[in-house]
């Protein structure tokens, strides 16, 4: 019997080929897109699943009362002996501070410079906690001796090629001293954790001061299996209370964790180390932009099968008539539908590769090929198979074997007028979302646009960042300063703690008579900083160029926020003492009007730049600006300048403007991703607007005969025919529009500065997917209307 | 073996009551050859329809094989003309995306009949209207006799009781229709198939025992 039903089916198939390859085209291409976002969501879900100990692990993160919405991922380097100490549950806790707080080392090994992103300082307590894989050196206790190191296997190759790392040593920024301990295998892809070299903690110049105050360090720890999580929960908020003494210096509380929502629950959690974070939110709009084109293609299929069904309703008749039950009627429409959903399956695999590779290029994810021939994504296909079969196929199924036999033979047949309530509600749905997503393609390029438009109150383009955090001491640097400061393309030469876009030091904003002070960012700097970064001054001047050697006084560069707060016109705050935890003697000596010293999505707060001797922090960056005409040339001259005068530093570069476009990759990534996904929904939804409107034409070609017999011309014909479609496709904007205009400003609210929806841009957007539906239809609508009469008549 | 008493049915139209059978009284026995005549609207094919069950009634009493059809289910109903029925339309109504030999075959896939023993019946079938040359075509191939004449077949191959048809030629030029009318001849006195036809024409209707006239939903006596 089955071999019956897909012999049919496959006839069926070759019969009815526009119909067969409208839908084989549309739900390929469906299954298509949603093979890599399957591969993408499922790696997103498999994240640190691949640790032993992954039930038992937790992140120690940070909430600090001053603002209480805000999450860090990094605590004091105090907390985590604490907990070992205190806390029976706790088997295990130790520190992970990326270098220098975030900023790259460099490396040196025998004679040769390297930069180094992700050397991280860490307890030997790691290595219970995680499970390291090693292939080389003693593995039970790698970090035995303070100046041990490990590197994973790609930094063997990468510093020392096929010779063996053990026992070799690597100097960090021109400081400690480390020998290799050990090798491990690189982490796979789906770990939170990623460093390519980790060293004991004991080493760093952080360890030296064990303090409960500045909160940069990344602390995991494990659990003893068993131990009630709020339990421990309650033991390590009452670390704060026990080890801090003055009650006014707990400025924060403490929470767990679980290792397993670090990298999808952690979105909104700042000062982490972690740079591979997804997002729930992020996988759950794609699964849902996934599901939203297998949807349109599987209403393609139920309207076009239920148009066509008019055809085939004779052919159910007079199998009824034959003794065919309900039951094998139905199963016939199944297998109709499951074997055009295999073959959709098949060639839909078959384009993955393709999609697969468009879709790491457009998101910068690495799914590998390999993957489309895993367990997970055969697994996935046939749940696809049989979902399609089963949404595409139920309608025409029950629909027909529902109806007497007498009713399907009849000449026309017409299921209560229900398919066609039906099927025009579907094009209506299929419709509203292409025009949702047309106006969301819209808004998001006009939102990256103004974002990439934008006047940050500085000037980015054309700024070079050179890393400095690894030269040991400042004087050092003066040859080279000297030396690119006469190139005549260099115009200035900045020394910075943090460039803009990085994060800077928080301190508190004090004034006398408020009654809370005010979070404020501090930057050390130098008097090229104005200059250099383009910043426009209000009043006062930058600052000094000079310090004297005995000089004790802070000198301040405000934003207009700082001297909002303190109430003074920029004029007046010349030369005012002001409280930012830098000590006595700060003095505000220039005001800067306000600019984005992060990304848009965030407002602007007080920041202030200031120079002084002995600042709490050290240069990190040099900020040099130049002319871009001869680029290619400058770099050179600059970078082999470099190498001749710190000839221990690797050269670590990059330019600002193209740093501060990486604070908006996500949204970028956004931006295409929904532009793809958008122009597929719209192209699988003319599709199935394309084969309803054979179907119509073909359903009306006697109308249409009869219609120019008595006189019509062509034009009022395929006016009429395409007006049909048109009304449908209005009710689709009246209803897609607010859909639209509701998620879109869901997404805007992302933003601080952000573009306000016109509606003249929505209502464009909107007749633009009118104009697509016109053109899709009205090919069909043409065609019909200038048939001969003679023909179209004769088909009764 | 069908016997109808007082059976009415009707449709009602805008509060009117329009009969389409009306007091209908008629006993059809095993072997009997029917014609069923009168003008277009008269209630022919409603007849006819129901009588194969295909229809319902609203009023009367139908007796098939003693049994009461209409207190049968819909499942029982279907078995019943399964196994009892055979249909010839006037259309012919073969299945287009099936050759000739799988038209034939359908009926018996329905009841869920062996592979080995389909092929058997379906081959035989093929021989007797000399059709063995044709079963790979497809209906769109053949001309208007000689879809008919696979209509045939595939009504006669489940090996029913009675052939129910409905206007067999009427789409059929007369030497073609009087090659069907001599089938169904053969097929009442050889096999003693019981059959009731709907006919328009005078000199078909002749071929059968008795005429039955049909007038505004009654029969003419």
């Amino acid at each position: 019997m089955i071999t019956y039903y897909l012999k049919i089916a496959w006839r069926n198939f070759k019969s009815s080929k526009l119909f067969s390859l409208l839908n084989l085209l549309g739900l390929s291409v469906a299954i298509a897109v949603c093979i890599p976002l399957f591969l993408f969501i499922g790696k997103e879900r498999s994240f640190d699943s691949g640790y032993a100990n992954k039930d038992h692990i937790y992140r120690v993160n940070l909430i600090p009362h001053q603002k209480s919405d805000e999450t860090w991922g990094s605590v004091p380097n105090a907390v985590a002996p604490a907990m070992m100490q205190d806390i029976p549950e706790i088997s295990y806790a130790a520190r992970m501070l990326k270098n220098g707080f975030g900023t790259p080392a460099s490396l040196r090994v025998g004679q040769e410079n390297f930069k180094e992103d992700l050397l991280y300082w860490s307890d030997p307590e790691l290595f219970k906690i995680f499970d390291f894989q090693f292939t080389a050196g003693e593995g039970k206790n790698p970090l035995q001796e303070d100046n041990a190191a490990v590197i994973n296997e790609s930094e063997s190759r990468r510093l020392f090629g096929e010779a063996s790392p053990l026992g070799k040593t690597i100097i960090v920024d021109n400081g400690p001293t480390l020998v290799v301990r050990g090798v491990y295998k690189d982490l796979p892809d789906n770990s939170s954790i990623d460093p390519a070299m980790i060293a004991n903690f004991k080493s760093s110049r952080m360890s030296r001061s064990i303090y409960w105050s500045n909160a940069s360090y990344e602390t995991f720890c494990l659990l003893k299996p068993g131990s009630d999580i709020k339990i421990v929960n309650q033991k390590v908020q009452a670390l704060t209370a026990k080890y801090i003494k003055d009650p006014s210096d707990r400025w924060f509380s403490l929470s767990l964790q679980p290792l397993s929502e670090i990298h999808l629950h952690s979105a909104q959690v700042m000062d982490t180390y972690i740079s591979r974070i997804g997002d729930i939110k992020t996988v759950r709009q794609i699964g849902l932009l996934g599901l939203l084109i297998i949807l349109i293609a599987c209403i393609n299929y139920m309207n076009l099968a239920t148009a066509k069904s008019e055809k085939r309703a004779r052919e159910v008749g007079i199998n009824k008539t034959l003794g065919a039950t309900r039951k094998q009627m139905v199963l016939r429409f199944y297998a109709d539908t499951a074997l055009l959903a295999f073959l959709s399956v098949v060639t839909g695999f078959l384009l993955s590769f393709g999609s697969l590779f468009l879709f790491n290029s457009i998101s910068g994810s690495h799914l590998a090929m390999t993957d489309l021939f895993g367990l997970p994504t055969l697994l996935f296909l046939m749940v696809i198979w049989v979902l399609v079969t089963l949404l595409a196929g139920s309608y025409p199924a029950l629909l027909l074997s529902g109806s007497s036999a007498l009713q399907l033979m009849q000449k026309r047949f017409h299921a209560g007028g229900l398919d066609r309530v039906l099927r025009k509600a579907l094009v209506v749905v299929q419709f509203s979302c292409s025009i949702v997503l047309i106006i969301a393609i819209v808004i998001i390029y006009q939102q990256m646009r103004f974002v990439g438009n934008k006047n940050l109150g500085f000037k980015p383009d054309g700024v070079l960042m050179i890393n400095i955090s690894g030269v040991a001491k400042a004087q050092n640097l003066v040859g080279f300063t000297n030396e690119i400061s006469q190139m005549p393309n260099v115009r200035n030469v900045a020394f910075l703690q943090s460039p803009p876009g990085f994060g800077a030091s928080q301190r508190s904003l004090h004034k006398a008579d408020a009654k809370s002070d005010l979070t404020l960012y501090t930057c050390h700097a130098d008097a090229e900083v104005v200059p250099a970064l383009g910043l426009h001054l209000l009043a006062g001047q930058s600052l000094p160029k000079q310090l004297a050697k005995t000089d004790s006084a802070v000198y301040v560069l405000a934003n207009k926020k700082v001297v909002d707060f303190m109430g003074w016109t920029p004029e007046q705050a010349i030369g005012r003492k002001v409280d930012v935890d830098l000590g006595e003697n700060a003095y505000i000596v220039g005001v800067v009007d306000n600019f984005n010293y992060l990304s848009l999505k965030s407002p602007i707060e007080p920041y202030i730049y200031y120079a002084a001797n002995d600042a709490p922090e050290s240069f990190n960056a040099l900020m040099v600006k130049i002319n871009t005409d001869q680029l290619a040339g400058t770099m050179d001259k600059i970078q082999s300048a470099f190498g001749k005068d710190v000839p221990s530093v690797a050269f670590d570069y990059s330019f600002l403007d193209s740093h501060l476009a990486t604070l908006y990759n996500a949204d970028r990534v956004m931006q295409r991703t929904v532009l793809l996904f958008s122009c597929l929904a719209i192209f699988v939804s003319c599709l199935g607007l394309f084969g309803l409107s054979a179907f119509m034409a073909e359903q009306k070609t006697k109308e249409i005969g009869i219609r120019k017999v008595l006189g019509a011309s062509n034009f009022s014909i395929s006016r009429m025919l395409s007006l049909h479609f048109l009304r449908l496709v209005v009710l689709s904007i009246i209803i897609g529009i607010p859909i639209a205009v509701y998620l879109m400003r869901e997404w805007l609210s992302n933003f601080e500065y952000r573009i306000h929806i016109s509606w003249l841009v929505v209502a464009l957007a909107a007749l633009s997917g009118l104009l697509i539906a016109l053109i899709t239809v009205s090919y069909q609508s043409v065609k019909a209307s200038r048939a001969n009469p003679v023909n179209s008549i004769k088909t009764e | 073996m069908i016997e109808l008493a007082n059976l009415s049915k009707w449709v009602k139209a805008g509060g009117n009551q329009t009969f389409l059978l009306k007091d209908i009284n008629l006993k059809i026995d095993k072997g009997d050859f029917v014609s069923i005549m009168g003008p277009s609207g008269s209630g022919k094919s409603t007849l006819l329809n129901v009588i194969g069950m295909l229809d319902d009634y609203d009023e009367g009493q139908y007796l098939f094989d003693g049994e009461d059809v209409g207190g049968l289910k819909e499942k029982a109903k279907q078995s019943l003309h399964k196994d009892h029925i055979g249909f010839v339309f006037q259309a012919y109504h073969l299945i287009d995306e099936l050759t000739v030999y799988e038209n034939i075959e359908t009926p018996l896939l329905y009841q869920n009949m062996k592979s080995a023993e389909r092929k058997a019946i379906v081959a035989d079938m093929l021989d007797r209207f000399q059709m063995v040359g044709k079963k790979d075509l497809f209906p769109a191939q053949l001309s208007g006799g000689q879809q008919q004449l696979v209509g045939i077949a595939r009504a006669l191959v489940a090996n029913p009781d009675i052939i129910l048809a409905d206007e067999p030629t009427g789409n059929l030029n007369s030497k073609q229709g009087e090659e069907i009318m001599d089938i169904f001849t053969r097929l009442n006195k050889e096999d003693g198939v019981t059959i009731i036809q709907v006919t328009h024409s005078e000199k078909n209707a002749a071929y059968g025992h008795r005429i039955i006239n049909l007038l505004d939903a009654r029969i003419e006596n």
